[in-house]
């Protein structure tokens, strides 16, 4: 699966506008909006910025087409449509929190499976009043923090590193894609006994975690650069460093910085998961603990405040990578 | 003299040629690495040489169990993943197909989706018991919503004008379905199942590491305890070829079903 690429004579790098062209549409990611996606287990697909396509053609728009309004129609739909959609969504959480109520209360679900939505509202209010979540968080972020900051340098300098000669590309992207496809989160007994149960081994299995993103995308972006661009900076008597800094940067750093966006949301899942499975502290730890005390709508708080702060963090990175795209 | 630089010659041609031989000796100087360090450096305790844990490989499925485990846990990932693609697909047609849906729920589906789902991890020990049925319903939520969201993506992406067309010729909806969707919807949806075989993964083994009572987590946690690393090493890497395996066969999938569009 890692050979055909390599196995061509020609180097990627001047192979890579073809190879975008044959590439089927990608999925929108996690955060929209990313350019290039690294997926497990292959090289990059490029997804250009193309536009949404089109909505389906509907009945309404097609049988107005002929009335004299034509043109006021559509965008008076749009917004029904719209209003009607948030009325959906609206009406579906409503549906899921009232079920849970009921089931809770009337239909005599086990307390211990599923807790009173009040009560995990109260112990959420309780959670955030009293402070008790801030040490948990103080090691949780703090092993981000490491675990990130380790894949991200090392990431980054082998990959522009390898990225300067086709040949390197060629020998070490197909094996960075192979480990890739890996679940790591395998090799977690063994980072527990190498560094042991505290913050340690989280920041060891999330910093090699996240160095696979990281270091794909940074080959991609710098080894791909459209040759052109090089030879006429070139040509025009551009130095090592000018070339860098006015050529390969800019045309790197969005590929690098999905990378980075990557490498972060799996290093905090990374980190939460071990947390979870292996660990004296963190807020994965916490909600494993009042799992095995039967403290339910304690844990269901803490599941609460933990999503929050995981889709806050992801939410941030998305919009630093966006700004750093457009800049 | 001169025959011997020609050969060196030759040999350092051919690696120039080969990435895949230079590959190959840049593994074979990690395992060196590796054999160098456990047999030297590393406390046996805690690292065991690739050529022990290769050699023992038989003593590893000797262990009374594993061999059942590694069954149980292939059966997990089979079931979860034949759940998670029928799911996804239904979901995901429902979802892409119509508009008032796709705009309401799509949504939703993407927060799901970029939730860490680990943590209500205990939540599925609780409703499912430490059996193999949490282990599936683990790996089918990792693995539902990257199908959903590539059908959808999939689906998104037909030319209107293939559908008026149709339509125009008065194709029925069945056969729109399976004339104009389905075959344009398939590139993404084999690259919707590949992102679900990694997201089954995932799930499945994360739960298997978390609780497990004859599955391979159990054995893993097992021989941690017992400072056993050439048998954990063994179990792992054993682990790791099927991952590999199983997302080569998915992939090769992907691309042969792929390939008309491109053509």
């Amino acid at each position: 699966m890692a050979g055909n690429e390599a196995d061509s004579p020609v180097p990627p790098r001047f192979r890579a506008k073809q190879s975008h062209v044959a590439a089927p549409p990608s999925p929108p990611s996690c955060a929209e909006g990313s350019g290039v996606e690294v997926v497990p287990g292959g090289a990059f697909e490029a997804n250009s910025p193309a536009p949404p396509a089109p909505p389906f053609p509907k009945k309404k728009e097609r049988a107005g087409a002929a009335a004299p309004q034509a043109i006021a129609l559509p965008r008076k739909q749009v917004s029904v449509e719209r209003a009607a959609s948030r009325l959906i969504q609206a009406g579906f959480l409503v549906g899921l929190v009232a079920v849970w109520y009921l089931a809770s209360t009337r239909w005599g679900v086990n307390r211990l499976l599923l807790p009173n939505p009040l009560a995990v509202y109260d112990n959420l209010l309780d959670i955030l009043r009293s402070g008790e979540f801030i040490d948990d968080l103080e090691t949780t972020l703090e092993e981000l923090a490491a675990a990130f900051a380790l894949s991200a340098t090392g990431g980054i300098t082998l990959g522009y590193l390898i990225s300067r000669s086709p040949y390197w590309i060629a020998v070490f992207e197909p094996l960075f894609a192979a480990i890739y496809s890996i679940p790591i989160i395998l090799f977690l007994p063994l980072f527990v006994l190498f560094f042991g149960l505290g913050p340690a081994s989280k920041i060891a299995l999330g910093a090699a975690i996240s160095f696979f993103p990281i270091v794909i995308n940074t080959i991609a972006g710098f080894g791909h650069v459209d040759r052109l661009f090089v030879m006429a900076a070139r040509s025009m008597g551009a130095s090592d460093y000018h070339l860098f800094r006015h050529v390969l940067l800019p045309a790197a750093s969005p590929v690098i910085l999905t990378g980075l966006r990557m490498g972060f949301t799996t290093a905090l899942l990374s980190i939460i998961g071990s947390e979870t499975l292996a660990s004296l502290a963190g807020l994965g730890h916490r909600i494993v603990h009042l799992a095995e005390a039967m403290e339910m709508a304690r844990m269901f708080a803490y599941i609460v405040f933990v999503i929050a702060i995981a889709v806050t963090l992801n939410t941030i990175v998305s919009r630093l990578e966006a700004r750093g795209k457009r800049d | 003299m001169a025959m011997a630089a020609a050969r060196r010659r030759s040999l350092l041609h051919g690696l120039a040629r080969r990435p895949w031989l230079a590959r190959l000796l840049v593994i074979a100087a990690l395992l060196a690495l590796w054999e160098v360090a456990a047999r030297f450096l590393v406390d046996p305790l805690f690292l065991s040489p690739p050529s022990q844990v290769i050699m023992s490989l038989d003593k590893v499925f000797g262990t009374r169990g594993v061999p059942a485990a590694l069954q149980l846990t292939l059966f997990e990932l089979t079931v979860a993943f034949v759940l998670a693609v029928a799911i996804g697909l239904a979901l995901g047609l429902v979802i892409g197909l119509q508009p008032l849906i796709r705009r309401s729920f799509f949504p939703i589906v993407l927060l799901l989706y970029c939730m860490p789902q680990v943590t209500i991890l205990p939540l599925f020990i609780l409703f499912f018991g430490i059996g193999a049925a949490s282990k599936i319903a683990f790996g089918v939520t990792h693995g539902v919503f990257p199908v959903i969201v590539t059908v959808v993506a999939g689906v998104q992406n037909l030319k209107p004008i293939l559908l008026v067309s149709a339509r125009s010729m008065g194709a029925s909806r069945w056969q729109m379905f399976r004339y104009v969707i389905f075959p344009h919807m398939v590139p993404s949806f084999f690259a919707g199942m590949r992102l679900g075989m990694s997201g089954v993964l995932l799930g499945v083994l994360l739960a298997e590491l978390y609780v497990s009572v004859a599955g391979i987590g159990y054995f893993t946690t097992l021989f941690t305890q017992n400072f056993d690393p050439t048998k954990l090493l063994g179990l792992i890497g054993v682990l790791a070829a099927m991952a590999i395996v199983l997302n080569a066969v998915v992939r090769r999938a992907e691309n042969h079903f792929a390939r008309w569009r491109t053509e």
